[in-house]
């Protein structure tokens, strides 16, 4: 196979795959498979290790008052983006 | 939804792995099969083939390249390495030797630099008898030590005997070198690529 | 001994959480990739102190030929990635994959000949190096054969993560199993096409550094991040900051990055567009390296006081914060104007420890802290050799590359100035790599801390800390 036949379908590859990542793409903005996305984020809690609770406390300090404040209260975690 | 959604995953991720493959080594290889090398490259002899396999069993390659630079992008050129090195240069080499590290100089055209068998001989046996401050390992499995007789003596038998400078070997002993030295010294002697190219390609 | 066989007294409430039945289920397999990978880390730290000390002594042990500085350098290479940090990912993978998938494992039967397979073919390999049978390229210096058996043994462990993955109990595909997914599919494909017998020439070149870089892309690099996406906002109680940029991030990784291989050959014999596409894609890596470093610092940010209590949020954080380092450095040095200086120096070293170690292995360390409590239900028994552990290799590293970073650049401003012969560059860098040794020293003795701590684990022994502390009454942290 001679190069430039090569390069030439290696661009109708990319070319062909790029236009089905971008239908695909906008296929699912359109059906609103990204409204539930951020919900994906809370799969790592669970009812033991809710958000809000540190899971590794091997240094074992002793809690203290200090350590506790929170420079941004922000609530129920909500992302911007 | 989540059988669509979970294929449409793999398949871009394969997607992403073969586009990068098909750029980076299929195109490229295709036009560098093109490439036709200079008739001044000879296929490697038997004994240059041992050399060289002696040269990636000690790992020279983690301290040597063996690809020089173009003009005007680092130094390789003002230090007369060698012409910028081509495709075409290494179409015998199997497997490749370009290396990544200059701890010490680039090889390519080593034996228009330093063409004494000698000089080669000592050095592997021992780097800083002729390279003071050097950082290469001595080889001195490649040789072997016997008692000192006279020269002829050693004429006469065939063995070649390495004129190591006094104090980097021991005082009562002759350091000849083996056959694993010899083929690799013949390997080093053998790249020499400052035969010029025709077209620039 | 429960049904599956784990060794372990398990004295919960018959009520298990999903969770907890997800770590009993993959205890077994997990603890082995662990403990091989620390066999592995012991001895690829040893190979590496005596390569770096080859330089301080070049005639220190050597009529040893296994000893000689260009067998064991690449020993050294092949039993951290292959043997430490593959395995270390290996076991971090399928825990992760498990706890994101709700389940329990799958295919559990593939995983046992996938340890021993992966060790017999690190064993197999190294031992071919060093008495020398190296096939002569960087990071597939193994023999074949070597390379079949981890090919098989990673083909196992791909097969059970995909199954498990196939018996998900989710609606969602957490962050860290999109790489995850992907690394076990990319990985095997990549490794066999890297090791077939086709290649020669200045062609070889580019299948070779294709495979190193994407060695990093497809298999290093996600499993790390996976773990920092999880841990960080595990041990702190939030989730990620965005969920929508981790989804830009990980679709940029993975079709950039695939590009990258070339830039270990700018300067090089092969084509310039071929170079300067690499270096474009090594640019262009800006895009996810950025969204990886938002979401992990904004998830961070007003918790960093947390480092103090949790040993795995130390090493993640400091894993993360080093893979944006290395990410953004690997992008310059990809530039024509910086590459002219830096290729074929020690700055490279530098740069490749920086990800290898300070990002890979210090995550991996993270990893394995917060792990092994959940899997042998002991606490790690002495904290402060913990800290120990930390300072000590966090020095060694930085001191490490900071060496090899000033080091190499003097050494390529040196080999660049014609008028200087070539042995002025070797001599500029003797007092860099003497540091280098140094930090090898501080990094070893980090490691002998790390592997005292886990064997105490394994047979559960030291002094029996009294509630294990995730099940401590933990601080609430105000959201």
């Amino acid at each position: 196979m001679s190069l430039p036949l090569a390069g030439l379908i290696l661009i109708l590859i990319a070319l062909i795959g790029g236009t089905m990542a971008m239908v695909a793409f906008i296929w699912a903005v359109r059906t609103k498979q990204f409204k539930d996305l951020n919900a994906g984020a809370y799969i790592i809690f669970d009812e033991e290790e809710p958000v809000g609770k540190m899971t590794d406390n091997t240094f074992g300090f002793p809690e203290s008052e200090k350590s506790n404040k929170n420079k941004k209260g922000r609530g129920e975690y909500e992302s911007r983006w | 939804m989540m059988f669509i959604r979970a294929t449409t995953f793999f398949l871009g991720v394969l997607a992403t792995l073969f586009l990068g493959w098909a750029g980076l080594t299929l195109i490229p290889g295709i036009q560098i099969r093109e490439v036709k090398p200079s008739s001044e490259l000879k296929p490697y002899t038997e004994e240059q083939l041992r050399g060289r396999a002696i040269y990636i069993r000690e790992g020279c390659i983690y301290c040597h390249s063996q690809q020089t630079r173009p003009e005007g992008f680092g130094a390789d050129q003002l230090r007369n390495w060698g012409r910028p090195s081509l495709p075409g240069d290494y179409v015998y080499d199997k497997p490749h030797l370009l290396g990544t590290m200059r701890t010490g100089p680039d090889l390519f055209n080593i034996a228009a630099r330093q063409p004494s068998e000698d000089w080669h001989l000592i050095h592997l046996y021992n780097p800083r008898a002729l390279s003071p401050g050097s950082l290469m390992s001595p080889y001195p499995w490649l040789f072997k030590e016997e008692d000192v007789f006279s020269k002829e003596v050693y004429a006469a038998t065939g063995e070649r005997v390495v004129p190591v400078p006094k104090g980097f070997a021991p005082e009562d002993k002759v350091i000849i070198a083996t056959q694993e030295a010899l083929d690799l010294v013949a390997y080093l002697l053998s790249l020499n690529h400052t035969y010029p190219i025709k077209t620039e390609k | 001994m429960s049904p599956d066989g784990n060794p372990f007294n398990i004295d919960e409430s018959p009520e298990l959480s999903a969770r907890v039945l997800s770590d009993i289920s993959v205890s077994g397999p997990v603890l082995a990739f662990f403990t091989s990978a620390v066999v592995w880390l012991l001895i690829g730290t040893v190979f590496g102190l005596t390569a770096s000390l080859k330089f301080n002594f070049p005639d220190w042990l050597a009529s040893l030929p296994a000893l000689t500085f260009g067998r064991v350098r690449p020993a050294h290479l092949n039993t951290i990635m292959y043997g430490w940090i593959s395995l270390a990912s290996a076991g971090c993978s399928i825990w992760l994959t498990v706890r994101l998938c709700r389940v329990e494992v799958r295919w559990r039967k593939l995983l046992y000949p996938s340890v021993f397979f992966w060790n017999l073919g690190v064993l197999y390999g190294t031992i071919a190096i060093l008495i020398g049978d190296n096939r002569g390229l960087e990071w597939l210096e193994f023999p074949r054969g070597a390379a079949l058996l981890i090919a098989v043994a990673f083909v196992c462990l791909s097969l059970s993560i995909l199954r498990t993955f196939h018996a998900r109990q989710v609606k969602h595909i957490y962050v860290s199993l999109w790489y995850i997914l992907a690394s076990v599919v990319w990985f095997p494909i990549l490794y066999v096409i890297a090791n077939l017998p086709f290649y020669s020439g200045v062609t070889q070149a580019a299948v070779n550094w294709w495979f190193a870089h994407n060695a990093i892309t497809v298999w290093f690099t996600p499993i790390g991040l996976a773990a920092a996406y999880y841990f960080i906002p595990k041990v702190i109680g939030r989730p990620i900051y965005s969920y929508y940029l981790s989804l830009l991030g990980f679709w940029s990784f993975a079709l950039f990055y695939n590009w990258n291989g070339i830039h270990h050959l700018v300067g090089g014999p092969l084509p310039t567009w071929l170079i300067s596409v690499s270096i474009v894609a090594s640019v262009l890596m800006f895009i996810p390296v950025t969204t990886v470093a938002i979401n992990h610092h904004l998830t961070t940010v007003g918790h960093f006081g947390k480092l103090r209590y949790s040993p795995t949020l130390r090493f993640v954080v400091f894993g993360a914060m080093c893979y944006t380092a290395v990410s953004f450095q690997g992008s310059i040095e990809a530039l024509r104007s910086f590459n002219e200086i830096s290729h074929f120096t020690h700055y490279t070293i530098g740069h490749a420890h920086l990800g290898m170690y300070a990002f890979a292995t210090m995550i991996l360390f993270g990893a394995i802290y917060y792990t092994m409590p959940r899997l042998v239900k002991w606490e790690w028994p002495y904290p402060i050799l913990i800290k120990y552990h930390f300072w000590l290799v966090a020095f060694g590293i930085a001191l490490y590359v900071g060496s090899m970073t000033v080091g190499g650049i003097l050494q390529g401003l040196y080999m660049n100035e014609a008028s200087r012969p070539f042995i002025e560059s070797v001599e500029v860098t003797k007092p860099y790599l003497l540091a280098r040794s140094g930090a090898g020293v501080l990094i070893l003795i980090g490691h002998l801390i790390f592997i005292y701590l886990f064997c105490l684990m394994i047979l559960r022994r030291g002094p029996e800390r009294k509630a294990p502390p995730w099940r401590e009454k933990m601080e609430v942290v105000a959201p």
